[in-house]
């Protein structure tokens, strides 16, 4: 048994090749540390985290003149299990043991300043000295991780997510919206296969529905979060939907009985659906929520509803969970071009956002697929798509990001248009035609060549209302070096992706961090996309990054292969 | 090496280099990403072969003939540029030093030539023109000074001004055929 | 949009930089600025001695040295004053303000203009601040101040022409981050009783700016004829300016539009004559004062002398003076 009571302490100091050695003067550095109360010797060498290096310390360990360890070297980020495991190997307390950050904290950060720099790292080593005799022996003890998971939202990425989690695990998906599905139930084809979304998607949907391993919670929101790693403690609040679902069988009778019109936030307000409402078809739970917001509680679906399924009267509730993991899946907005004046898009029904495009394409939207003007519903013979509306933009609440997917939307659309309308013009206004996944750039080229898709490289100017509601684009052609004037009868403006508005609350109540550009904050922007840097946390989805379908569900299935590894370590 | 051809060579720095010089605000023209923002805005480029994007690019490059192109005075300095340039190139701002860059080696319009030797003269670019002149008489009927109170009326004040340009050794660094 | 004013109980004092344009070419708005500043009890120091200020457009562009030293002379003027600068023209405010910005954070610049400016026994102290007459008018004064003292509301349709130095560059000026969608001058004039119209393109520059008007007229008024053929579409019966370059630019440039020589205007296109008024003139027709002392009656018996475009058609659409009481007499034009 090695003499664990009265410290004697072995200081190392790293030269860590050049990086601090290069500016911190380590033999003056380990005179000083000879010094110290506690410190029985002090040596340098130029990698401690060798074999060699660890060498000189398991030696010293083994002829009993050291009993605590200080390695100043680099963060403990990177070689603290190392030089534990030195102590453990020699059977020593591997917890009497502190390394002094003398390269990132120090020389990476004085490399001007040699001086200032070398009496920094004395004060480290002193310090660390200082911690490591008072140390006590410790034991690692194991606390049980609650086996069950969380996933907050129920867009692609959460659902893809709480299947693959849901196949271990019971796993509780949170939705704020009355139905799962997300943005991609709002697309009408999706690039470069021409899938139609909801083809794809619904089937997910209703998986998850019927999935026994799944608490499917939709209309719902996540109210706190508390506790500690591995036993996360939520609340979720299930918001009111006046209709009680374990009744509702979704015949649609109070949808049909409500006097209230309001605007559609799945159609983008571009049609208006009633007070008592289900999003969409294939919505899934297939029941029916009411919005309180534009409820007058007239009590007409009261009346309508056979099974006695409404409850005006209903409250939101408070649910309580324990899980292990929290996948985080939120997702995105899309930014409001009101504030980019010159496009007017306030003034004018014709100026669109590709989302509300998307909408005007498909078949379940505001004029079920028929390509019109929403201004009057005459036929389009002109549409006119920019590029980088808020994206690539360094502006006060503009986005400096690339938003990464609307070029490929925008082909994506320009061929639908095509497609259904063979003789219009439709014209893309591109800086760069951004074509980076599988398939892409076969689908660029063949929507020029096949669909006759016109590219013009350059932005738009102006955008006047002619009196009949078509628009006059006034734009440039940088490679033709001209003004150039387009009339056209919409225009699509490809908005940037952004954070949800509520994105940093969302971050707060968890306990991590978002980025400059405002999105989540992965572990590691190259090597942990899929995590955040709280243990059990992982993200999937465009919460984190801008990303287009197949890479949001290649990182959802990662974020869940993450909150299935930390569960299943019980 | 032998290499027939005719298109852009030589390409200098020197314009590049001297607008770096500037302020903070002039180094973002590295950030210009040749998007055309600026060249969209542009009023001038409407009635004129004005291609703000190409002045831009040909002072980046270091294309020498953009001191000679005519368009680089066709600038109305409306600021169109600057404020919508996703890249906050400071880009009329660039347009008026490669103009001063311009002026140095001697392109200058014939009018600013006019207008800066009555500046140096009379201390206004737009002069009264003395006691006799219309505008006087205008202003006398207003009920106001005949002469107002600027360096017209103060010829120490003058003086100050052509001082001024001589400290600033201006006749050297410009030649306007004085 | 109620806005406190500034500075309520103190007398509001400012150095008033004339220019060139100004005083020596369009000297109504000097009177008529002189007249309103006086109603609302604002004291104008002149800055005696003030050159051109230099001009933004021959100026700084051909040399940035001179226009620095000159900028900041006239600086020193008003420094003496012990009085923030009230510029009349977009221009001047133009130059002024980014030179007094340029003085004022960077040492450096500012210690070698001192150098120089040494020898005609002047120093830049950085310790007054530039404004233009708008500024003034729309967060000094305070657009309800003015409200309360207009007598009578005008009914004109007013189209605006903000100018461009005026606005930009934004992150330099005083008037929030909208620079595509202001509304101060149409709030002001507003308040003066009369409409702003939102005529088509109503930001774009007028064409004179940087040094265009003088070495390509006819571009710059290809910039003019595009504004008064928005500007006479929407029904202007006036234009409203905040800058005396602009109001050159409409006032002659209407003149030069319509000489059939340059062949700006289009076949059939009859020929452009809306009155140009500016800010000074408006706000105080609108307080009751009359037309002669703001001069817009044009001084008879002179040649080529402003304004050039007839200015009777606006007074004529004036709403006439509301009555006044028996003991002050009968009504005014």
């Amino acid at each position: 048994m090695i003499d664990q009571e009265n410290p004697k302490v072995g200081v190392y100091v790293c030269h860590c090749g050049k990086n601090i050695a290069d500016v911190i003067d380590v033999d003056t550095l380990t005179e000083y540390a000879k010094i110290l109360p506690g410190v029985t010797v002090a040596r340098n060498y130029k990698f401690m985290c060798s074999n060699t290096g660890q060498e000189l310390i398991s030696n010293d360990i083994k002829s009993g003149i050291v009993n605590r360890v200080v390695v100043a070297a680099c963060s403990p980020l990177m070689h603290e299990p190392t030089f534990r495991n030195v102590l453990k190997k020699m059977g020593l307390n591997q917890y009497l043991f502190e390394q002094a950050n003398i390269r990132e904290h120090i020389s990476w950060v004085n490399y001007a300043d040699h001086g200032g720099a070398s009496e920094l790292a004395k004060a480290h080593v002193r310090m660390a000295v200082a911690k490591v005799r008072e140390n006590n022996p410790l034991a690692t003890s194991k606390l049980p991780v609650s086996q069950e998971a969380l996933v907050i939202g129920g867009g692609i990425s959460g659902m893809f997510a709480a299947l693959a989690i849901a196949d271990h695990f019971k796993t509780y998906l949170v939705e704020s919206s009355p139905t799962i599905g997300g943005h991609m139930a709002q697309l009408d084809k999706t690039f470069p296969t021409m899938d139609c979304s909801a083809c794809i998607i619904t089937p997910k949907m209703t998986e998850v529905g019927r999935h026994p391993n799944i608490v499917l919670m939709t209309y719902s929101e996540v109210e706190s979060v508390d506790g500690s790693i591995g036993n996360l403690r939520v609340k979720i609040r299930k918001k009111s939907r006046r209709i009680n679902h374990s009744l509702c069988t979704g015949c649609g009778q109070c949808a049909q009985v409500c006097p209230v019109t309001t605007s559609n936030e799945f159609d983008l307000n571009m049609s208006h659906r009633t007070a008592a409402y289900i999003p969409f078809p294939q919505a899934v739970p297939p029941k029916y929520t009411i919005d309180v917001n534009a409820c007058i509680e007239c009590g007409m679906c009261v009346k309508a509803c056979e099974v006695g399924a409404v409850d005006l009267n209903q409250k939101d509730e408070i649910v309580d969970i324990n899980v292990g993991a929290i996948v985080v899946a939120t997702g995105n907005d899309i930014l409001d071009p009101s504030e980019l004046i010159r496009y007017n898009y306030n003034k004018s029904k014709n100026v669109l956002t590709g989302l509300q495009m998307e909408r005007l394409l498909s078949s379940t939207g505001p004029t079920q697929g028929k390509v019109v003007r929403p201004s009057d519903g005459k036929e389009i013979n002109s549409v006119v798509f920019l590029q980088c509306v808020g994206s690539r933009d360094f502006h006060e609440g503009s986005h400096k990001y690339c938003s990464r997917v609307c070029c490929m939307y925008a082909l994506k659309q320009a061929r639908l248009f095509k497609e259904k309308h063979p003789e219009g013009n439709a014209y893309i206004f591109y800086i760069e035609l951004r074509a980076f996944g599988k398939g892409y750039e076969e689908f660029y080229e063949r929507s020029g060549r096949q669909y006759g898709v016109n590219f013009i490289r350059g932005r738009i100017g102006d955008v006047f209302i002619q009196p009949d509601g078509s628009l006059k684009i006034i734009g440039i052609d940088t490679l033709m070096e001209a003004k150039i004037e387009l009339d056209a009868d919409v225009l699509v403006l490809c908005t940037a992706i952004e954070p949800r508005k509520d994105a940093s609350e969302i971050a707060k109540k968890i306990g991590f961090q978002c980025t400059e550009d405002g999105f989540f904050m992965e572990a590691h922007p190259k090597l942990r996309p899929a995590d955040t840097l709280v243990d059990g946390v992982y993200l999937a989805g465009t919460c984190q990054a801008p990303r287009d379908i197949p890479d949001t569900v290649g990182q959802a299935l990662a974020a869940a292969m993450r909150a299935v590894n930390f569960i299943a370590k019980k | 090496m032998y290499y027939k051809q005719t298109g852009l060579k030589g390409l200098n720095p020197r314009m590049i280099n001297q607008i770096l010089k500037g302020s903070e605000e002039m180094k973002r023209i590295r950030s210009c990403m040749q998007c055309g923002e600026c060249s969209a805005s542009c009023p001038s480029g409407r009635f004129t072969a004005m291609r703000t994007r190409k002045l831009i690019h040909s002072a980046l490059l270091g294309v020498e003939k953009v001191l000679q192109e005519p368009e680089l005075w066709m600038c109305t300095t409306c600021y169109r540029c600057l404020e919508r340039c996703p890249r906050r190139v400071p880009v009329t701002d660039v347009i008026i030093a490669l103009r001063n860059i311009a002026a140095l080696e001697g392109y200058i319009h014939e009018n600013m030539k006019n207008t800066i030797k009555t500046l140096q003269k009379s201390g206004h670019a737009v002069p009264l023109g003395g006691p006799d002149s219309v505008y006087t008489k205008q202003r006398i009927a207003l009920n106001l000074d005949p002469i107002p109170p600027t360096v017209q009326k103060y010829p120490e004040a003058l003086e100050e001004v052509k001082k001024l340009f001589e400290i600033s050794k201006f006749k050297e660094r410009i030649s306007l055929e004085w | 949009m109620a806005e406190q004013p500034s500075m309520t109980l103190k007398q509001q004092v400012y150095s008033l930089f004339l220019g060139c344009v100004i005083p020596n070419r369009f000297p109504m708005y000097e009177k008529a600025t002189r007249v309103i500043m006086q109603k609302l009890n604002v004291e104008l120091k002149n800055m005696e001695g003030a050159s051109c200020c230099p001009a933004p457009g021959a100026v700084r562009s051909v040399d940035n040295k001179i226009w620095s030293l000159l900028g900041a002379r006239n600086i020193t003027i008003a420094e003496n004053n012990k009085a923030d600068i009230m510029a009349l023209c977009n221009g001047c405010y133009g130059t002024l303000s980014d030179v007094n910005h340029s003085l004022k954070t960077n040492a450096q610049l500012a210690k070698e203009i001192n150098d120089d400016l040494a020898k005609i026994n002047r120093h830049y102290d950085g310790s007054i601040n530039v404004k233009h007459i708008m500024e003034i008018l729309v967060k000094d004064i305070s657009i309800p101040r003015i409200k309360a003292a207009v007598t009578r509301p005008l009914g004109l349709n007013v189209a605006i022409h903000y100018g461009c130095h005026l606005l930009s560059p934004s992150s330099l000026r005083p008037f929030g981050g909208n620079f595509e969608n202001p509304r101060f001058f149409d709030d002001l004039v507003e308040a003066c009783g009369c409409k702003s119209l939102d005529y088509q393109e109503r930001l774009l520059c007028c064409g004179a700016g940087g040094g265009v008007r003088g070495s390509y007229r006819d571009i710059s008024l290809e910039f003019t004829h595009q504004k008064v053929h928005n500007m006479r579409e929407a029904g202007a019966d006036c234009i409203a300016v905040a800058c005396p370059f602009c109001a050159l630019q409409f006032d002659l440039g209407q003149n030069e539009i319509n000489e059939i020589e340059r062949k700006i205007l289009d076949p059939d296109e009859p020929p452009y004559k809306i009155p140009v008024i500016y800010v000074s003139q408006l706000i105080g027709l609108a307080m009751g004062i009359d037309a002669q002392e703001l001069g817009l009656i044009k001084v008879p018996g002179l040649q080529n002398i402003s304004p050039f475009t007839d200015t009777s058609p606006l007074l004529s659409k004036l709403k006439p003076m509301p009555v006044q009481t028996p003991t002050e007499g009968g009504a005014k034009i």
